[in-house]
Parts: C-alpha cells; sequence; structure tokens
C-alpha cells in the first residue's frame, strides 16, 4: 500500500512537470497576461503604400534605366581594360593582329574566289586581275594614286624621277612636247586615272565618297540597332569656343556656324547637325531663361553619339594598331549587346522583377536564392523549436509506455516461446505416425492420445494466456502510436497566418492531452504489468515442464508405448 | 628450350601491352600534345565539345556545344581572385564587361557572331552569371534575435513600441525610397543625386542594430527574425543601388531584390501585429 503510494505521488509529480515545462515554453502563446493591453503607437506602419508606389512608378522605368547604364558602364570597363593591355591577362585571344588581319583576308579572299564576283571575267586577264586586287590589298592606299608617269619617263631614260635631264620632264611631256615621254608615257596617261587629272579627281573623289557613304552607313545601322536604345550621348561643352568665335576644331562650316549664332535659332533649345562631321555628331545649344524673358545661362555643347560597339572597336583600334573592319565590328559586338540586354529587359518586364535571373541549369533565380535563405533560417527556427516542443510532449510519457509495452513484450515472447515448444511436438507425433508403417494399433493409439493431450493443454493453458498478454501488448502499442501520431501532426505544422498558428497551438494540446492520458494509462498499469510479466514467467517454467515431456515422449516414440505405460505425460 | 622460350614470349608480351597501356594513358592525358598557348581553363572547357561525335574539321557543332556548355572564364576567376584575395575586386559589372567581350572575341574567331542559336545561349548565360555573380545579403540567424521568455504586458508593450519605432525612424517614405532616388539619379544623368542614398544606408545599418539588440518575445521571434532579413535586404539594396552608376548590374540585382525585401518585411510586421491583436493587444492610432 506504501508502495502504491509512493509510485503514485511520483506518477502525479511527473505529469504536473510536463505540464510545467511545456506552459513554460511550447504553448506561451497561450498566455493572457497581455489580455486587455493597449499600446499607443500613434499612426500605424503599411509597407503596401510603398510597394504600390514602387511597383507603379519607379521599378519598370528604373529597370530600363539600369540596363541603359549597364551598356555604358561595360563600355567604359571594357575600355579600360583594353587601354590597360588586358591588364596582362588577355584570356581571349593571344593574337589580336593575327585575328583582325583573318577578318580582312576572309573579306578579300571570298571576293578573289573562283566562284566570287570576278568568275566571269575574260579568262585571259581574269588572273591578272585577280593578282592585281589582291597585291593591292596588301598595299597602302597611298599606293593608289602613286604617279607611274614619272617611272615611265625615268626608264625612258634610266634616271632617277623629277629630274629633267636632255630636257625631258614631266611637266615638258604634259605640256604637249610628246617626245619627252613617247607612246608608253601617252599609254600611261590615258590608262591609268590616277595620272591624269580628270581621272585622279574622279578616283580620289569616289574613294572619298566611298568611304564617307561607309561611315555614315555604319553609323545609321548603329544608330538604328536597338532602336537607339543602345546609342548615348557624349557631349562636352564648348560654349566658350562658338561665343568667342574659335570653331576651327569643331568642324562647322562658316554657314552653320553663321546659323548657329542667328536669332532663328538662338531662342530656342534647339540641335544643329554638323553635316562635315558625319551624322553622329552635332551642336547643341541650351538657353533658359529668367522670368522677365532675359536669357539666364546660354549653353552650347558639342555631342557625339556613341553605341557601345563604335567605342569598343574603335578602342581596339587603337591598341592592336592593326587594320580593323571597324563597322563590321561595331556592327557585331551591337547586335550582341542589343541581343543581351533585350533578353534582360524583356525578363524583367514580361517575367517581373522577380524573375530577373530565372536561373539555368536548374539553379534557382538570383531573388529565389535570397528569399530561399531567408526561408531556411525561420523554417530551421521553426524546426528546433518544434523539436524542442516534441521532447517535452513527447519523452517522460513516452518512457512510461516504452517501459509498459517492454512488460509484455517480454511476457508474450515467453508464453509464445512455450507454444512454439508445443507444436513441435504435436509434429514429431504426427509425423511419426505418417510415417512408420509398422505401427501397432496399440501404439497408433498412443500417439493420437498424446496429440489430442498436447491440443487440449495448449487450447487451455497457452492460449488464453497468450490471448491476454497479446491484447495488452497491442494496446501499449496504440498508445504509442497514437503520441507519436499527434506530436508528429503539432510538430510538423507550418504556421504562416494567426489561422495556423491557432490550428498548431490546438495540434499541440491534443498532443499534450494525449501525451497524458496515455502516461495516466500506462503509469496505471504498469504495476498490473510487472505483475502480469511475473505470472508469465511462472506460467512459461510449467508449460516449458509440460512441453518438454512431450518432447521426450516423442523422441522414444514408437518404442516406448507399451501396455506399461498407458498414461499420458 | 623448349621451357625458356614461351617464357621469353610471354615477357616480351607483357613488357608490349605495359608500353600500349603507357602511351595510351599519356595521349589521354596529354603528355604528347604539342606543346601550345591555349590557357588551362580554354583547355579544360573545351574538353566537353571534343567528346561530340562531329568530326571537328568539318562541323561547328562542337564549338555551338563550346558557348551553350562551356562556363564563364570571367566569373570564374574573379571567384579565384576574391578567395585568394590577390587581385583588387572587381565589380560585377566589370565582370560582365569582360566576360561579354571574352564571348564575343570566342564567338568572333569561330565564325558564329551572327548564329542565333550561340548568340542566345551567350547572352542568356551572361545574364544569368552575371546577376549570379553578386554577392546577395547574408541572412540572419535566430541566434542573432535576443529572445526573452517574459510576455507580460509591459514587455509586450515595450516590444511593440520599439518595432514600430524602428520603423517610423529608419524606413523612408514611398517617395524617398532608395529605387525612387536611383531613379531620379540615372534618368538626369546626375550621379550626385545617388549621395542621398547615403543616410538610407546608415538608417538601415541602425534599424537593424537595433533589431539585433532589442529583447524579442519568443513568440513572435520567427517573425522578428523576418523583419531583420529584410532589412537586411533594404540595405543590401540602398548599397547596390549607391553604386549604380559604377556597378549597374548589382543594381540590377538589387532592383529584383526591391520588392521581396519589402514583401518580407510586410509579411512579419503582419505577423506581429497578428499575434498581438490574437493575444487582445490593441493598437491605438
Amino acid at each position: 500500500m506504501f508502495i502504491t503510494y509512493k509510485k503514485t505521488t511520483r506518477i502525479i509529480c511527473t505529469i504536473c512537470l510536463i505540464a510545467f515545462i511545456f506552459s513554460s515554453t511550447a504553448l506561451r502563446p497561450l498566455s493572457v497576461q497581455a489580455q486587455g493591453q493597449d499600446v499607443p503607437i500613434g499612426t500605424d506602419f503599411d509597407f503596401n503604400n510603398i510597394m504600390t508606389h514602387l511597383k507603379d512608378f519607379v521599378l519598370d522605368n528604373l529597370a530600363e534605366t539600369i540596363a541603359k547604364q549597364i551598356l555604358h558602364q561595360m563600355t567604359l570597363s571594357i575600355v579600360n581594360w583594353i587601354n590597360s593591355g588586358f591588364e596582362g591577362n588577355p584570356s581571349f585571344l593571344t593574337n589580336p593582329e593575327g585575328f583582325f588581319l583573318d577578318a580582312a583576308d576572309q573579306i578579300t579572299g571570298a571576293f578573289l574566289d573562283t566562284s566570287g564576283p570576278l568568275s566571269r571575267l575574260c579568262s585571259p586577264f581574269s588572273i591578272d586581275i585577280r593578282l592585281s586586287l589582291a597585291l593591292n590589298q596588301t598595299k597602302l592606299s597611298n599606293d593608289r594614286y602613286r604617279c607611274t608617269l614619272n617611272t615611265i619617263i625615268k626608264n625612258v631614260e634610266n634616271l632617277p624621277k623629277n629630274i629633267s635631264v636632255n630636257g625631258r620632264s614631266i611637266e615638258g611631256f604634259m605640256g604637249g612636247d610628246f617626245s619627252q615621254g613617247g607612246w608608253p608615257a601617252f599609254i600611261a596617261l590615258t590608262t591609268e586615272p590616277q595620272n591624269n587629272p580628270t581621272g585622279a579627281y574622279l578616283q580620289a573623289k569616289s574613294d572619298l565618297n566611298g568611304r564617307i557613304y561607309a561611315k555614315q552607313n555604319a553609323i545609321h545601322a548603329d544608330l538604328q540597332m536597338g532602336s537607339g536604345f543602345l546609342s548615348r550621348n557624349s557631349c562636352k561643352d564648348v560654349t566658350e569656343a562658338i561665343t568667342s568665335g574659335n570653331t576651327g576644331d569643331l568642324g562647322l562650316s562658316l554657314n552653320e556656324e553663321n546659323q548657329l549664332r542667328s536669332d532663328s535659332f538662338g531662342n530656342q533649345n534647339l540641335a544643329l547637325q554638323k553635316t562635315n562631321a558625319g551624322e553622329s555628331t552635332y551642336i547643341q545649344k541650351q538657353v533658359s531663361y529668367n522670368d522677365d524673358g532675359s536669357v539666364e545661362t546660354l549653353k552650347y555643347q558639342s555631342c557625339e553619339t556613341q553605341t557601345p560597339g563604335s567605342v569598343l572597336a574603335g578602342s581596339l583600334q587603337k591598341a592592336v594598331d592593326s587594320p580593323i573592319v571597324e563597322a563590321e565590328l561595331a556592327n557585331d559586338i551591337n547586335a550582341i549587346l542589343n541581343a543581351m540586354v533585350s533578353q534582360m529587359i524583356t525578363q524583367m518586364l514580361s517575367q517581373g522583377l522577380k524573375s530577373l535571373s530565372h536561373g539555368s541549369n536548374g539553379t534557382p533565380s538570383y531573388t529565389n536564392r535570397v528569399i530561399n535563405n531567408i526561408n531556411q533560417q525561420t523554417n530551421n527556427t521553426i524546426q528546433r523549436g518544434n523539436a524542442q516542443a516534441a521532447n517535452v510532449v513527447n519523452a517522460p510519457a513516452s518512457t512510461t509506455l516504452n517501459k509498459y509495452k517492454a512488460y509484455y513484450d517480454q511476457a508474450v515472447t515467453l508464453i509464445t516461446k512455450n507454444k512454439t515448444h508445443f507444436e513441435s511436438a504435436r509434429t514429431c507425433f504426427v509425423s511419426k505416425i505418417a510415417s512408420t508403417t509398422s505401427l501397432s494399433t496399440y501404439q497408433r493409439m498412443y500417439g493420437e492420445n498424446q496429440i489430442s493431450g498436447i491440443d487440449t493443454y495448449v487450447a487451455a493453458n497457452i492460449r488464453p494466456a497468450l490471448a491476454d498478454l497479446t491484447s495488452k501488448q497491442t494496446n501499449a502499442l496504440n498508445l504509442q502510436l497514437q503520441l507519436a501520431s499527434s506530436t508528429n501532426a503539432a510538430t510538423h505544422y507550418v504556421a504562416t497566418s494567426t489561422q495556423d498558428l491557432q490550428a498548431q497551438i490546438s495540434a499541440y494540446q491534443n498532443a499534450l492531452r494525449i501525451s497524458i492520458t496515455s502516461s495516466l494509462n500506462a503509469a496505471g498499469g504498469l504495476t498490473a504489468a510487472q505483475t502480469d510479466l511475473q505470472k508469465a514467467k511462472t506460467d512459461s517454467a510449467k508449460f516449458s515442464t509440460e512441453s518438454t515431456r512431450y518432447l521426450d515422449s516423442c523422441a522414444g516414440f514408437p518404442n516406448n508405448a507399451t501396455q506399461y505405460s498407458t498414461q499420458t505425460p | 628450350m623448349a621451357f625458356s622460350y614461351p617464357r621469353k614470349q610471354t615477357f616480351i608480351i607483357f613488357l608490349v601491352c605495359i608500353l600500349a597501356v603507357g602511351i595510351a594513358i599519356c595521349y589521354v592525358f596529354g603528355y604528347f600534345s604539342v606543346s601550345n598557348t591555349t590557357s588551362k581553363d580554354t583547355a579544360v572547357a573545351i574538353m566537353p565539345a571534343i567528346s561530340g561525335v562531329a568530326p571537328l574539321s568539318t562541323s561547328t557543332d562542337w564549338q555551338k556545344q563550346f558557348f551553350q556548355n562551356a562556363s564563364t572564364t570571367a566569373f570564374k576567376a574573379s571567384k579565384k581572385n576574391a578567395a585568394s584575395g590577390s587581385e583588387e575586386p572587381l565589380t560585377a559589372t566589370d565582370l560582365l564587361g569582360r566576360e561579354f567581350f571574352a564571348k564575343y572575341m570566342q564567338m568572333r574567331q569561330a565564325n558564329l557572331t551572327t548564329d542565333p542559336a550561340t548568340i542566345n545561349a551567350v547572352t542568356d548565360q551572361l545574364v544569368n552569371d552575371s546577376v549570379g555573380s553578386v554577392q546577395p545579403p547574408q541572412a540572419f540567424t535566430i541566434t542573432r534575435i535576443h529572445i526573452t521568455d517574459s510576455a507580460d504586458s509591459a514587455s509586450l508593450q515595450s516590444y511593440a513600441e520599439s518595432i514600430l519605432s524602428i520603423l517610423h525612424s529608419y524606413i523612408p517614405d514611398e517617395t524617398a525610397n532608395e529605387a525612387v532616388i536611383a531613379q531620379q539619379a540615372l534618368n538626369n544623368n546626375d550621379m550626385a543625386q545617388l549621395k542621398k542614398i547615403d543616410p538610407l544606408i546608415k538608417n538601415y545599418q541602425s534599424a537593424i542594430t537595433a533589431l539585433l539588440t532589442m529583447s524579442v518575445p519568443r513568440p513572435v521571434s520567427e517573425y522578428h527574425l523576418n523583419l531583420a532579413n529584410g532589412m537586411q535586404i533594404a540595405l543590401f539594396n540602398a548599397r547596390a543601388f549607391r553604386k549604380a552608376d559604377v556597378d549597374p548590374v548589382s543594381a540590377m540585382a538589387a532592383l529584383s531584390l526591391e520588392m521581396a525585401g519589402l514583401q518580407t518585411m510586410n509579411d512579419a510586421l503582419k505577423g506581429i501585429k497578428d499575434y498581438f491583436i490574437n493575444q487582445g493587444v490593441s493598437f491605438s492610432k
């Protein structure tokens, strides 16, 4: 009686301890201490206003502006990199000169190829023309205008050029004295354009026009690339030069200079295209006025429209000091840059800012990585709290429950072992009766009696004991599962709202109720379980003696079945 | 003689086999390759392309594969430099520029500057790698929060007032946000305006310090942690926008986080409010 009282006291203390620990940690939100409290906080704070404003008026525009800034800053960075000699680390190219010469060679090669534009030339001089063009490609452009007349006249007389000997010179021949050059000089004068004034002028004019046209086309193409997205104006203040009349470096014609200063142009903020310097440059005039209409500030700026491609190509040309196909290079660079920035913009505007980097090869986007990191920290906090709460709820109850169940596990194991022994003895008799053909009637009856005896004993003693113990063992197992399930439901709850939090608290309360009930059931049944185990041990010893007798009897069967041994074991 | 001949033959065959295996190993690992000027990075990057089945001399498929699969050398080099601290750090924009230029030159050499698939692959990789190269803001863990088990009315009131005081003191309104300032500076091409972000950076730092040093009732610790982490994003964004003129790629990353940071703080604040309301604490205006 004293022992029972002491144990009961211990159980109550355990329950009180559980309730105390649990209430001080996991179920703290249920505290009612704060109820009715009023917190005077002045105006409430709301992030929604900020988010709405940013979404409606700022972010889309800012995205495009930053994209333009990326282009600009990236171009500057590359130019600096190039100008620094790639910081001694040209990882992309080991032979830039060769690379750029390759580009020129490719164009020349394609032009001179037998399947190219020259393929329909008359065969007798086709090779000569191709060879001539190929050789010209390697010459400096100045050679194209080199006068060959003096060479011819020099050859005639075999004398240094520009020296008149015996009255013979270019001037003399051009002055009408046919004898000073003869037919060779005449042919050279009439067939080679650079040798006569008209031909030389036309050739030079044609080349010049071609170059200007090519340059303007390249700039025009640059400006059109990305609908002006790539272009950026680079301006410098030239107010002093214009106001002082020192406009020599600005590339303005007299007419343009006058137009810039004229009243018709001077009253507004306008830009004057500098035709002499190409389409991409212009003079910009900015005027601001006082309230009385007088001019407050007058500013002139010389501006140049640049694209990343043109800046990079120009920079490269200076860096490698080799003939670059500048316009072609600029177009290529602009095309790829345009694709890249367009992709950035597309991602930002079409997929939303959170999808700026949509991730590749299964990696999450930049934004998602940051948010995932924060969520991970929060989840860790929740999991740690849940684990602590689960331990508080589960540990004491499960200790009692485990002990309770262990008693019945042991008892069931003992009786089950006895049952197995009886079954072995029965099987032995059945087998010997079936397999031994020389059994007498008495021996057969003896064996069947043994089997019947085993069945009767097992039915009367083993099965009821085992059924009782197994039932109690199952009950203990159910309590364990119920506790685990309720704790799991509570601790795996991810609260994302007040409603979720309430649900989680309810789940914890349920887990705690089950824990306490289980503890009480287990604790109340613990003494009975110990008694049951003790009884099972005693019974098991008795059952073991009986089963051993049957096994021994079967071992001696059928020889031990005589008329003098009619008793069952 | 009859006995020794087979042993000699076996020995020779064994030697030949060993020699063959040795040669094969040397060939595979490049010991017999002619010394060239290709960098280690390039050699490594080209390896996957070599495993392709198309003949190299007649097909450009391997080159396309190279651009579609090759990892970006500048970003890798940057990580190495950052790890070793051997060179001054390059901005994300510098890295993007160098990587773009290197890629362009490689494409040019491979005659793929007009190939749409290659351009798509390269630009896609550049966009992702450039934003990915920006070091993200580090999230705080729960251990940085000073959690208290005290949840009496005085503690809760003190906590609520502290939180709202921090928000009112340090969070700018919608007209003075860092993104708004950056927008004005970039649109006006007046980068001096970016200096207006400096006070915001200080404010965010002060707010984070206050959030990490104050006592936090245990039930709201999770929300408080999120509030601090949202503030950390805001600080990161302000710093990135401040350098929008020299490192716009980082500013772009910040732009992608702007709404996420505000949303994180908004959710955290809502969670704290809900808890107080659930506890019967009212907020008078």
